[in-house]
């Protein structure tokens, strides 16, 4: 019996002992294929990583091209109001002169608004529009730059830069071609420029195209960021459209360079002087800015400023040039300047104080100014922003203009209070108290000889990054002639202040 | 006169609208900008709460440049910095509000090499460290590891700590275009952790899970840790100050709180955050 049992007992554990040879091989082999398996599985997604690796690449490839390209613009939608509208306008149709001049019933006497963002049109006392729309594409890497702003003017500006009546018949031509041009509308070309700049010190760039001539601090100062709706009249009348085709040098410190050099600059370089339009002449004229930057921002104070000079000449297509003779105060003729350049002159000083107030939050105070030698036409002191040819004769002014401006944030509240005084006198050598009845013929001045004078006070609200309302209010004063001149046909309007006070209320939208 | 009259009349409602609007009194403070700050400015923030309950300061990372572009937007009040205020982004405020911005030095940070914990390398030379970063030196072996490709992470260029180290490190020359940029210094700390042939940089605080290598100036000088005491004898070579913008001198709610980050109390959270004090 005990046989039997030890027997049993044996057979069992012989029995259990195969059953786990028979368990660990099958554990084993179902081990390797799981571990095969796992492999497999892991190949899998390591290459499936590696795709994804691969097509990230190439994916931030594209993306870093892309992020080089900057799109950005703004709009300006605004209501104007001539606030002086029926003491600009004929209400008798009389031409409220005592030439007796018959005119419609709402015809302005003398320009309003031509320097606040267009003149206003006859019979129009109030005006909604869009002032700029304008779209800028640049492609920027570190040292290179390529840029196309347009613009779109859907409506019909009127002549902006031309302020006076026409006086003399021998400018009509010029003017008529000039108000052609800027009333065109649709879209126009603002920027279109590269730059380079050098890959050893990063300081020196070359810029080439159609861009802001580098001029005083106005110029530059971007229509988007400007505090009063428009520029001043000195800057519209001697650089309209603030662009010129040129080539220029532009010298700003980098980091790498030493810290007392980052606090000047300089920006130079040769252009048409025509404007957007081709060259009409072998002339360049040359224009730069040396400019510095103070600050202390522990104390939150600080000075910007620079010198400007302008160099050009403007093509006479006439024999005769008008100098003014300041003794005798009338414009002399002088031939033989045919095809000849005449000088374009001006010398320029900007300063820019910042500072802050406790409670209120910063502001600034800027005031530039510029005087110089003006080539222009009888009844026209503008300088010249297309390619027109005249055959009218070239009158030399000596012009003097500056403006001042104060900006206060009052950061509480999100908005900026705005104090502006411009003043512009085209030609220095004569007041208009010299401008009478027995004199003017003979001193073949007009109304392009006058001074303006325009304050301006404003209120600019930032809505957030985006949105920007403004506020404006500004009045316009001239330079009155002699009393006698009431009987002038160009001048009677001129012998009391004129009324061209306009109000101009923006909302800007920036992207 | 009548004209005149409506537009005053219309310019006063505006006045008054925007003063109707803006007479909320405010009681936040925002603070946007460095990751590297996060949690710096989190803790800040939390303890300034918890002792004036009155404020509320909120804070949101996405970058020094992020940061100060929001200040310049007026979207915040305090922009976190770990790299000085470019040139271009004063020009920007002065536009804006006629200031320069006003710059508060909170903390001091030792710009830390990271490295998986696997990897033998433990110290690098400065001139090393800006050899690989530059696609110079691609293989650990050339620097004392393993033969394996080293594999570059960094930040997104709206980082302060990528201008700092492209800028201080690098000489102001561009990255290797095989860096894989991460949107934090937390992300680069993580992708180290777990690539054992990963390279890393960042802030001092966020160096957890990875191995800390040892920085030297040149190949003769001797390698230090970023320590306080190391920090403080400028021994480390790689090292920074963090900064709060605000758009002009601090006033009221604004200053209270940075005067307090800059109390002993506020500068204690500092070293416990793991950066370095100022004071």
């Amino acid at each position: 019996m005990f046989l039997l049992r030890a027997l049993f007992f044996m057979c069992s554990f012989c029995l259990f002992i195969y059953a786990q040879d028979i368990q660990t091989e099958q554990t084993n082999a179902n081990s390797d294929t799981l571990l095969e398996k796992l492999k497999e599985d892991l190949d899998k997604a390591k290459g499936t990583l590696d795709g994804l690796n691969e097509s990230f690449a190439e994916t931030k490839t594209t993306v870093d091209k892309l992020s080089k390209i900057k799109i950005s613009g703004y709009i300006q939608f605004q209501y104007r109001m001539a606030t002086n509208y029926k003491e600009a306008t004929d209400t008798t149709g009389t031409g409220a002169s005592p030439l007796g001049k018959t005119n419609p019933v709402g015809k302005y006497l003398y320009p309003v608004g031509d320097f606040a963002g267009g003149k206003f049109g006859d019979g129009i006392g109030s005006m909604l529009q869009i002032r700029r729309a304008r779209i800028k594409v640049a492609y920027e890497s570190k040292l290179t730059t390529g840029v196309v702003q347009l613009d779109c003017l859907p409506f019909t500006m009127s002549n902006a830069v031309n302020s006076v009546t026409q006086a003399q018949d021998t400018s009509k031509k010029v003017s008529t071609t000039q108000t052609s041009f800027l009333s065109g509308g649709g879209i126009t070309l603002k920027d279109a420029y590269f730059r380079f700049t050098d890959p050893w010190i990063e300081t020196i760039s070359l810029k080439a195209g159609y861009f802001d001539r580098p001029f005083g601090f106005e110029i530059g100062y971007s229509s988007s960021n400007r505090e009063s709706p428009e520029r001043s009249r000195l800057f519209q009348t001697l650089f309209p459209l603030e662009r010129d085709l040129g080539l220029s040098l532009e010298l700003v410190p980098s980091g790498r360079m030493p810290e007392w050099l980052s606090l000047f600059n300089f920006k130079g370089g040769a252009f048409t002087g025509n404007g957007i339009n081709v060259e009409t002449d072998d002339y360049l004229d040359y224009i730069g800015r040396f400019g510095f930057s103070v600050m202390s921002q522990h104390l939150q104070i600080g000075l910007d400023g620079g010198v400007s000079g302008y160099f050009g000449k403007v093509k006479n297509y006439n024999d005769t040039t008008y100098f003014f003779n300041a003794d005798k105060k009338i414009f002399e003729p002088s031939t033989g300047y045919k095809y000849q350049g005449i000088n374009r002159k001006y010398y320029g000083l900007d300063l820019q104080f910042y500072a802050s107030l406790p409670f209120l939050g910063g502001f600034t105070l800027r005031g530039e100014g510029i005087s110089g030698y003006q080539p222009c036409f009888s009844a026209n002191n503008s300088s010249p922003k297309s390619n027109v040819t005249s055959s009218s004769p070239v009158y030399l002014r000596n012009i003097l203009g500056y403006y001042l401006m104060w900006v206060q944030n009052i950061d509480a509240i999100n908005s900026q209070f705005v104090l502006k005084y411009d003043s512009f006198d085209p030609n220095t050598l004569i007041n208009g108290n010299d401008i009478d009845s027995a004199h003017v013929k003979l001193q073949k001045v007009s109304p392009a000889d006058l001074m303006f004078n325009t304050l301006g006070l404003g209120w600019v609200y930032h809505w957030n990054e985006n949105v920007k309302i403004m506020a404006y209010y500004e009045m316009v004063n001239n330079e009155k002639v002699a009393p006698d001149m009431i009987k002038n046909k160009d001048f009677f309007v001129y012998t009391n202040p004129i009324k061209a006070n306009v109000f101009t209320l923006r909302i800007q939208y920036k992207f | 006169m009548k004209n005149i009259n409506k537009i005053f009349l219309f310019a006063i409602s505006i006045v008054s609208l925007i003063f109707f609007m803006s007479a909320t009194s405010k009681k936040v403070i925002t603070v946007k900008g460095s990751d590297t700050m996060v949690i710096l400015a989190q803790r800040w923030a939390e303890e300034y709460m918890a002792k004036n309950p009155d404020i509320t300061v909120q804070v949101t990372g996405g970058g020094s440049g992020t940061g100060l572009s929001a200040l310049i937007n007026g979207t915040t009040d305090i922009a976190n910095a770990s790299r000085p205020i470019k040139k271009s982004e004063i020009e920007r405020i002065k536009q804006r509000y006629n200031t320069f911005g006003y710059e508060t030095k909170v903390a001091k940070d030792g710009i830390t090499i990271y490295v998986n914990e696997g990897n033998i390398v433990s110290e690098l030379s400065l001139s090393q460290i800006k050899s690989i970063y530059l696609g110079q030196i691609t293989n650990w072996k050339d620097v004392g590891g393993d033969d394996a490709k080293i594999v570059l992470y960094g930040r997104e260029n709206n980082s302060g700590t990528y201008v700092y180290f492209r800028d201080n490190v690098l000489d102001g020359k561009d990255y290797s275009s095989t860096m894989q940029s991460l949107p934090g210094t937390a992300a680069v700390v993580n992708a180290v952790s777990k690539d054992k042939y990963g390279i890393g940089y960042g802030g001092a605080a966020y160096a957890k899970g990875v191995k800390i290598v040892k920085v030297k100036k040149d190949d003769n000088s001797k390698a230090y840790d970023p320590t306080l005491e190391n920090i403080k004898d400028n021994n480390y070579p790689i090292t920074r100050f963090l900064y709060m913008y605000t758009k002009t001198k601090p006033e009221g709610i604004v200053k209270n709180y940075i005067d307090w980050i800059l109390s002993a109390e506020g500068q204690e959270i500092v070293s416990k955050v793991g950066y370095f004090p100022v004071k």
